[in-house]
């Protein structure tokens, strides 16, 4: 049910890698999660709206104002960064040259 | 100073004798440290403890209290706390490897809730990995063992939590429940635990694992400790755009409607265990024979909620997880390129079942299987959430056993993850309707020589979370 092409899709879609073991294994699971859900097939759902929302109350927007935060926050937010340079995180270039 | 048994001592309790000046808030949390000291190494409920800050919070209490403030309504709250709750300057790792060595630069709205009301936080708890489980085996730093029967799980995934609230190694804890991830430890161990209705506690500054059902809710030993820091954490946040101001009573009836769900593992299915069935009628019983309306009803949709749950959760989960990239924050493995970089990091981050989560989130989220997976799942969703509706017409108060068992073995699960989701089958309900629901002891089932607790789960309608507490205020004095 679950082929070598979708598991190779799903680790590009995850950001993942997985070892050949962990693989299989991890194969042989979402195969036996995914029949479990066919038992989903058997409730009849026309005309039923999907249910987005968890609350009951809708949720509140809040107004559109700048509000500054004290410059210590964001210098503790960068300050978390594995890389950083002059209060900002460094990045790898995205796009390199072929 | 008497001799004080930590086993027994709930908020209420410690706060009278803190004020009476029995105890000292400094000497109750030495008292604390040193038990954590010496059960600790086994349990492993506790990654780390807050020795330092304990303290300095306790003397905070013990001035207040000599300047004879009685302002404080949780002194005597000494709090074990997930490890996925923010407190700012502290390590949160959501005991996962690629948070290892993350510091919380603020602190969670119910921290800071918490803090003004006059807690003292004793330390971080474990937890299955991003509060992915039902054992507290897929932490990155060892499993929770079980106070009641070390071969056995605590439950998940706040095992940690609910293991320190057992062993008498905090007054309380905070946990978050995701699909069960307070009441179904709470049970396990033999402790109180509540997840209270969507939007009545702030997320901010709570890891996020699946934003449509996670709430902060707390574990305890009574059922009025988890009502005290209820009413102490609830309310609108302008941090979590979906918290709500918190409605006044909206119900109370003096003599409530117990409706028994007939689809709870008590007709058939499910693996239910024939000693808890009974317990859990022993439990139905008091409640007749105290005059307490008892009406058999039905859920028709909770076979289907299990697997609802097991797209839904995952889904969010991947989008959630996607932040862990090695460039915001948390484990880094620098590589070649930014796309490795994302990869290499995540590979050496995430245990398994993370891996596994987050895979299953993709697919049920992809083109060509959005539709059969996801959209079908919201659609059963909203038959799941019209059910409770439904039922509530009709009865104020739910009454289903926590879990199908008690706790299981270590490792007895851990090879076939289904099974191990087919322990949430009578939590998750709760969840995906948003509604209130609370775990709580009553009695114990012997399995090989060893006396475990046994879980009673109470649900009420949103926002209706003062009929958790009386019904479970009145149960509590029948436990044995």
């Amino acid at each position: 049910m679950i082929s070598d092409r979708d598991i190779k899709k799903l680790k590009e879609l995850s950001r993942i890698d997985l070892g050949s073991k962990e693989e299989a294994r991890i194969k042989k699971d979402l195969e036996a999660i995914l029949g479990y859900f066919e038992k989903l097939k058997e409730v009849s759902v026309d005309g039923i709206e999907e249910m987005s929302f968890a609350s009951e109350i809708s949720v509140s927007a809040r107004e559109d104002e700048e509000t500054l935060s004290p410059p210590e926050i964001a210098s503790q937010l960068v300050e978390a960064a594995p890389e950083k340079e002059e209060g900002y995180i460094k990045v790898k270039a995205v796009l390199q040259k072929e | 100073m008497s001799v004080i048994n930590l086993g027994e001592l709930s908020i209420t309790r410690a706060g009278e004798m803190l004020h009476s000046g029995k105890v000292s808030a400094r000497e109750l949390v030495s008292m604390y440290l040193s038990e954590i000291e010496k059960e600790n190494k086994g349990l492993n409920s506790y990654l780390e403890v807050f020795s330092d800050g304990a303290f300095a919070e306790a003397e905070k209490i013990d001035d207040h209290l000599k300047r004879g403030d009685q302002s404080l309504p949780l002194s005597g709250a000494f709090i074990a706390v997930k490890d996925n709750i923010l407190i700012r300057g502290k390590t949160v790792s959501a005991s996962s490897k690629i948070l290892e060595n993350y510091k919380a630069s603020y602190d969670a709205t119910v921290i800071k809730k918490l803090k003004e009301a006059g807690a003292v936080f004793l330390g971080r708890t474990n937890m299955d990995e991003f509060a992915m489980g039902s054992s507290t085996e897929n932490s990155a730093y060892g499993p929770t063992k079980n106070p009641y029967d070390r071969e056995r799980v605590p439950g998940g995934s706040s095992g940690g939590s609910a293991a320190a609230v057992a062993s008498g190694l905090a007054v309380a804890a905070l946990g978050s429940d995701t699909g069960g991830s307070i009441r179904q430890p709470a049970a396990f161990c033999g402790t109180v635990g509540l997840k209270p209705t969507y939007g009545a506690v702030s997320r901010s500054g709570l890891i996020a694992m699946a934003s449509s059902l996670d709430q902060i809710g707390p574990i305890t030993r009574t059922v009025r400790d988890a009502e005290t820091i209820f009413n102490i954490i609830r309310g609108k946040d302008i941090l979590d755009a979906t918290s709500v101001e918190y409605p006044e009573n909206k119900i109370n009836k003096l003599s409530p409607i117990i409706g028994i769900p007939r689809e709870y593992g008590l007709q058939e299915g499910f693996g239910m265990d024939k000693d808890v069935k009974d317990k859990f009628y022993e439990a139905v019983n008091i409640f007749k024979e105290h005059g307490y309306n008892i009406k058999d009803v039905s859920l028709r949709h909770t076979e289907y909620a299990l697997a609802v749950y097991y797209i839904i959760m995952p889904a969010e989960l991947s989008s959630n997880l996607a932040r862990f990239d090695g460039v915001r924050y948390g484990l880094s493995e620098r590589s070649a390129t930014l796309l490795d970089t994302y990869i290499n990091s995540r590979i050496k981050g995430f245990g398994t079942e993370s891996k596994r989560r987050i895979m299953l989130g993709a697919h049920v989220l992809s083109a060509g299987y959005y539709d059969a997976y996801y959209a079908r799942a919201q659609k059963v969703r909203t038959l799941i959430k019209k059910d409770f509706e439904n039922v509530f017409r009709e009865v104020d108060v739910l009454m289903t056993p926590t879990t199908p068992t008690p706790a299981f073995k270590l490792g007895e699960k851990t090879g076939d993850p289904l099974s191990m989701y087919l322990s949430d089958i009578f939590t998750v309900p709760a969840n995906l309707s948003g509604v209130p629901a609370m775990s709580m002891p009553f009695g114990k089932v012997e399995r090989d020589g060893k006396k475990l607790p046994v879980g009673i789960q109470l649900i009420s309608p949103w926002f209706c979370e003062q009929s958790l507490f009386d019904a479970g205020k009145f149960l509590e004095k029948f436990n044995d």
